[in-house]
């Protein structure tokens, strides 16, 4: 039996430590649930001689991670994941009903199980640790809260609060958490016990939970009092949460149900109806894959290269919508920032957006007043070339023109002391080419940030000709550095994501050519589960970008991504998408995206006919030459794994984690299948649909994308 | 000793009080142009071994602002800074700190900086008034709260305007431009001849503009909180001035008789500047390439009411123990503090009689306005008073560069009756 709790008594308290040997972090896995149980029983029987419990974590940055992955995984039918619930649920009712109070001594992350676990504790004390937080990410993974914290979360800190951490996965850090009255106290980590003696000692009223106004604050706060006001707030969650994951996702909801059930049930039933749900969750595709994208991304976040160079700070050539974006998470993650260029308007739109940034961040409580003076005092800023010796990364974030790069590699190559790493985040234009005039050229890269630069987690490192691994190794730790997911490609015309997204993008075009509604082409991929429509896409990347990424690949790779004449003819009608408010949408002010009647007027010189075509179809036409597309990509050595593509997609397009990937869903559909497909499709639409070698040959061997894997990455 | 070496230097523009950099305190200016230094010098921030600020109106929200600049522009924290005031020297105080600390073998690497926001000088309310808030908040119960209150008249809530305060000399009680007025009596300095001053001046400042002269030394600042105005300049400087609007002017200090105004005075103003200080040895072993060099210093002092004479007083002290001859002086910058106290430092450089009547010696030599100032002063820029003595010492440098000249001099009168001159060669 695991033991990972010692009790010690000290006077009339008994001081519970978790550490779980062998482990970076503690999990409530069965036996250590077991072992939980056990000390809880000794305690039951010491009720005369003991005042109070403090259950506290030895590891330095972790309360405890939850549930354990591997079990959560291994769940194969719905009665298996319903008893790990109940057993849980068990050990926890037993923590709860114990007759002196408990508390929780949270320092680092607690997650999941963890967080039941100081749910069912009486009092919560937190410390001030900057990787202090609460969250139930259960939802993240597929699964809901399934040790209680569906009912229990809701009765302490009230019905929408509770929705929004469960059915979002969102963390709470301390100052919130205090303020949601989610725990009792925040303390600097030399006071944690201190704090929790306290709890025990003088026995809190519960007033200190209810915040100083919070009913003006919460004018609505007495509607959960009353079923129809409930009733009102689960509606309200469910329509929030079918908007937000357009129904793909059954987790939330069930979490929702869940909770409402407690309510009308009674908590006894809700933990039933919690543990049941649970179960039934935890067997269901779109958890198992969920789960495989963690694990990926895990995976892809270790990066154990040593940096050859520690980066302190980062000069940007240009100020627009990217170079902005990137200066604020740099300075975000304390990096000196250094922004050029020539337009003074320009940087200042740059400083307003961080500064914007910063104010938001400051209002969520995600940093302190002081800490958004810090980030803002990180940014420099020239008009002209000049202060840039002393800098670690330049990275040029100018227009798509390989000239101008050129160009401004070459000036900047004489600014920069020799072992200034040179970058640039193009997204389709030729890293080696732009190395041409560079003095080092093993020094220059690609790192390919994606727009908006702070929700997209994914960087493509692009190793061009000349480029040193330890160049690479340096990028891969400078991009984890900024909490982003580094895939490394190779320097091939768009890289991976732009060159996998443009076939997907074209087709959409040729579909329109030939008579399809941009809605109904959206509408299907939206119901497929991306984030947005093919065309919607475009619009926001930039119709004249998407047509200059277009014009690079067919110029790079050939008849295959020969574009659409639809892009070329909206962008010289200056129709560039969300920028122009024009594009394959209006985009209205106040109405936001709305579709435009005149579209097939417009563009009626390209459109032939009227075409049907059901959403299967559409898919087929979209997908498939991405799929296609990728195994030219491995071919090339792009990149070397299906995972690296899988994880790019979602990561840096956006391709529905529930689907565990690209390739992961192009091994669901099976290579036999979409080699005849694609064969299908290319005698009727041209050679553009004729399938990769690739996907020939596991088509021939009955191999799929995941089974002929070799090597790691 | 050790050489002292100025490495380079960046100054903000600068900018009439109340306008684009109302929003910036004092620190702001401050990181503004040490982080820029540090960008255009491309030291690393680790290597510098200290930060001296001089800053006259001294934050109350951010006591020792060297030491918050430091910090926020990205000096580790086990670089130590302190702040210096010798009021209208203390950016070259903050220089000769600097020198000081390399020579005694404390530092190698120092920034060395000036900065006011005068903007930002608070108001004061009347000591009556502190004492009646002092006890209000002692008294514990309602009656005894409420007859403090009580004796609260009017007049105690009339707020004192700080910068005033601090612009009068609390031992002779003259305010600065009171003894600019002094000075114009006693030397019989007309207001036209002032006036002329001023004219050359904004002239100047205007055409070294033109011709690029500020390029290297001031820098572009996007003014917060919405960054949309980006300064480049001076906005003291008036390219519209002429002699008949100067002369249109009242006199501020004197109204019925005086000649000193608004006009050939400096300007109310916020800004800052800051240069990188370093021995020889920093020099070869980071390998920089110094604007130029220290050569001595003066600080001296005098009669309060007649402050405006620093530069005559400290100059005739330091190049006597400099051993220097005023006539290899090939550049020189006074602090325009007011035009009356230049002039009256002029007549006293040039007249054995004045000469001998203050200084107890000889003439030092009459200044040729061709080498006097050439890219304008605070007349037109403006005298953002912590500031000014590092932006004379930086911008006599990157003169000298431009005419090759090897020795300069930059002087400044100070409040309270100093004066302040340091030599610097180009090599």
């Amino acid at each position: 039996m695991t033991k990972a709790f010692t009790m010690q008594y000290i006077d009339d308290l008994a001081i519970i430590t978790f550490d779980l040997s062998g482990e970076k972090v503690n999990i409530l896995k069965r036996d250590v649930m077991d072992d939980l149980e056990r000390i809880l029983l000794e305690l039951e029987r010491k009720a005369d001689s003991v005042k109070g419990v403090v259950i506290y974590s030895a590891k330095k940055t972790n309360f405890i991670a939850g549930a354990d992955l591997a079990e959560i995984e291994n769940i194969h039918d719905e009665t298996g994941g319903t008893e790990l619930a109940r057993q849980g649920q068990s050990v926890l009712n037993k923590l709860a009903a114990l007759p002196f109070p408990v508390v929780a001594a949270i320092n680092g992350s607690c997650l999941g199980g963890g967080t039941e676990l100081a749910l069912a504790c009486r009092y919560r004390v937190i410390t001030d640790e900057p990787q202090s937080f609460i969250a139930l990410p259960e939802v993240n993974l597929g699964i809901i809260p399934g040790f209680g914290g569906t009912q229990r979360l809701p009765r302490l800190i009230g019905i929408p609060q509770a929705l929004k951490m469960i059915t979002t996965g969102a963390r709470v850090y301390p100052k919130k958490a205090l303020r949601m009255g989610l725990v009792d106290e925040v303390v600097p980590v030399e006071h944690l016990l201190n704090s929790a003696k306290r709890m025990i000692r003088q026995p809190q009223t519960g007033k200190h939970r209810k915040v100083f106004g919070s009913v003006f604050r919460n004018p609505f706060l007495f509607l959960e009092k009353i079923p129809i006001g409930r009733s009102m707030i689960f509606d309200k969650a469910k329509k929030a949460v079918r908007q937000h994951t357009g129904r793909h996702y059954p987790a939330p909801l069930a979490a929702i149900e869940a909770i409402e059930y407690g309510y009308s049930h009674g908590m006894k039933n809700g933990l039933e109806r919690e543990a049941l749900l649970l179960g039934r969750m935890a067997v269901t595709d779109v958890s198992k894959k969920l789960i495989g994208v963690f694990r990926l991304q895990e995976k892809f976040s270790n990066i154990d290269r040593t940096p050859a160079a520690y980066i302190n700070n980062i000069c940007l050539l240009g100020a627009g919508v990217m170079g902005a974006g990137i200066a604020t998470l740099a300075a975000e993650r304390g990096l000196s920032v250094r922004i050029i260029n020539r337009s003074a308007r320009r940087i200042g739109q740059a400083l307003r957006s961080l500064a914007a940034h910063v104010g938001r961040k400051k209002k969520k409580l995600a940093v302190t007043a002081s800490e958004a003076e810090w980030i803002q005092s990180r940014v420099t800023y020239d008009t002209e070339i000049r202060g840039v010796g002393g800098t670690d990364i330049v990275l040029e974030v100018i227009a798509e023109q390989m000239d101008a790069k050129k160009s401004i590699f070459a000036e900047i190559d004489k600014a920069v002391s020799e072992e200034t790493l040179i970058l640039s985040n193009t997204s389709s234009l030729s890293i080696s080419e732009m190395a041409e005039d560079v003095l080092n050229p093993q020094r220059v890269a690609g790192l390919h940030f994606f727009n908006p630069v702070d929700k997209m987690q994914l960087v493509e490192v692009v190793k061009g000709e000349q480029t040193s691994d330890a160049t690479v190794d340096s990028l891969m730790a400078f991009s984890r550095r900024l909490g982003k997911i580094p895939v490394e490609v190779k320097d091939r015309p768009g890289f991976l994501v732009n060159r996998l997204l443009l076939p997907y993008m074209n087709e959409a075009a040729f579909l329109l050519e030939e008579g399809v509604q941009v809605e109904t082409v959206d509408k299907a991929m939206i119901s497929f589960g991306m984030p947005m429509g093919a065309f919607a896409l475009m619009d926001l990347v930039g119709i004249d970008i998407a047509a200059h990424v277009g014009e690079n690949l067919y110029r790079g790779l050939g008849e295959r991504l020969k574009p659409s004449l639809v892009l070329e003819a909206m962008r010289n009608i200056d129709r560039f998408g969300k920028k122009s408010g024009k594009g394959f949408y209006l985009y209205d002010k106040k109405k936001g995206r709305i579709a435009d009647p005149d579209l097939n007027t417009i563009l009626a010189h390209l459109i032939s006919g009227k075409k049907s075509i059901n959403t299967r179809g559409i898919n087929e036409r979209l997908f498939l030459p991405m799929i296609n597309e990728a195994s030219f990509c491995l071919e090339e050595g792009v990149v070397s794994t299906p995972e690296a593509v899988d994880i790019a997609m979602i990561f840096g397009a956006g391709f529905p984690p529930f689907k565990g990937g690209l390739l992961r869903y192009a091994d669901t559909l099976g290579a036999d299948r979409i080699v005849s497909e694609l064969q299908k499709l290319a005698e009727s639409y041209g050679e553009r649909f004729i399938p990769a070698r690739l996907l020939a040959d596991q088509a021939a061997s009955g191999d799929s994308f995941y089974t002929t894997q070799t090597g790691d990455n | 000793m050790e050489r002292i070496a100025i490495v380079a230097g960046v100054r903000t523009p600068y900018i009439k009080a109340g306008t684009h950099f109302s929003e910036c305190t004092a620190v702001d200016l401050g990181r503004f142009v040490v982080s820029e230094l540090i960008a255009r010098t491309g030291i690393d921030p680790d290597e510098v071994d200290s930060v001296i600020i001089g800053n006259v109106a001294q934050p109350v929200e951010a006591v020792n602002v060297a030491r918050v600049i430091s910090l926020f522009s990205g000096i580790p924290e086990h670089v130590p800074a302190f702040t210096v005031h010798r009021n209208c020297a203390s950016g070259m105080q903050s220089i000769v700190s600097a020198a000081q600390s390399i020579a005694t073998g404390e530092a190698e690497l120092v920034i060395a900086g000036g900065i006011e926001s005068m903007t930002n000088i608070p108001f004061f309310l009347s000591k009556k008034f502190q004492k009646t808030v002092t006890n209000f908040q002692h008294s514990h119960r309602l009656k005894p709260k409420l007859s403090t209150l009580s004796h609260l008249r009017p007049a105690d809530v009339i707020p004192k305007i700080g910068l005033l305060l601090g612009l009068t000399d609390p031992t002779c009680r003259l305010n600065m431009g009171q003894t600019a007025e002094v000075l114009a009596r006693e030397f019989g300095i007309s207001r036209e001849s002032q006036d002329t001053f001023a004219m050359m001046s904004h002239q100047r400042a205007i055409s070294a503009r033109n011709e690029g002269n500020f390029k290297d030394e001031i820098m572009t600042v996007l003014t917060p909180p919405k960054f949309e105005k980006a300064v480049d300049f001076d906005n003291g400087v008036r390219p519209d001035e002429t002699l008949e609007l100067l002369a249109r002017l009242k006199p501020v200090f004197d109204r019925k008789y005086g000649t000193v105004t608004a006009g050939n005075s400096s300007q109310i103003t916020d800004g800052g500047a800051a240069v990188l200080v370093a021995g020889e040895k920093a020099v070869s072993k980071l390998g920089l390439s110094p604007l130029g060099y220290i050569k001595d210093h003066v600080f001296t002092g005098l009669a309060p009411k007649r402050m405006g004479l620093g530069p005559s007083y400290s100059t005739a002290l330091l190049l006597e123990r400099a051993g220097v001859d005023f006539a290899d002086i090939g550049l020189l910058e006074i602090n325009e503090a007011f035009a009356a106290q230049v002039i009256a430092n002029e007549m006293i450089f040039a007249s054995d009689k004045y000469s001998e009547g203050h200084l107890g010696r000889k003439a030092i030599g009459s200044i040729d306005r061709e080498i006097l100032n050439v890219n304008g002063g605070a007349v037109a820029m403006g005298h953002p008073v912590g500031s000014s003595g590092t932006r004379l010492v930086l911008t006599l440098l990157l003169e000298m560069q431009r005419r090759s000249v090897d020795l300069g001099l930059a002087t400044l009168c100070v409040g309270g009756g100093q004066g302040a001159a340091m030599l610097l060669e180009r090599s």
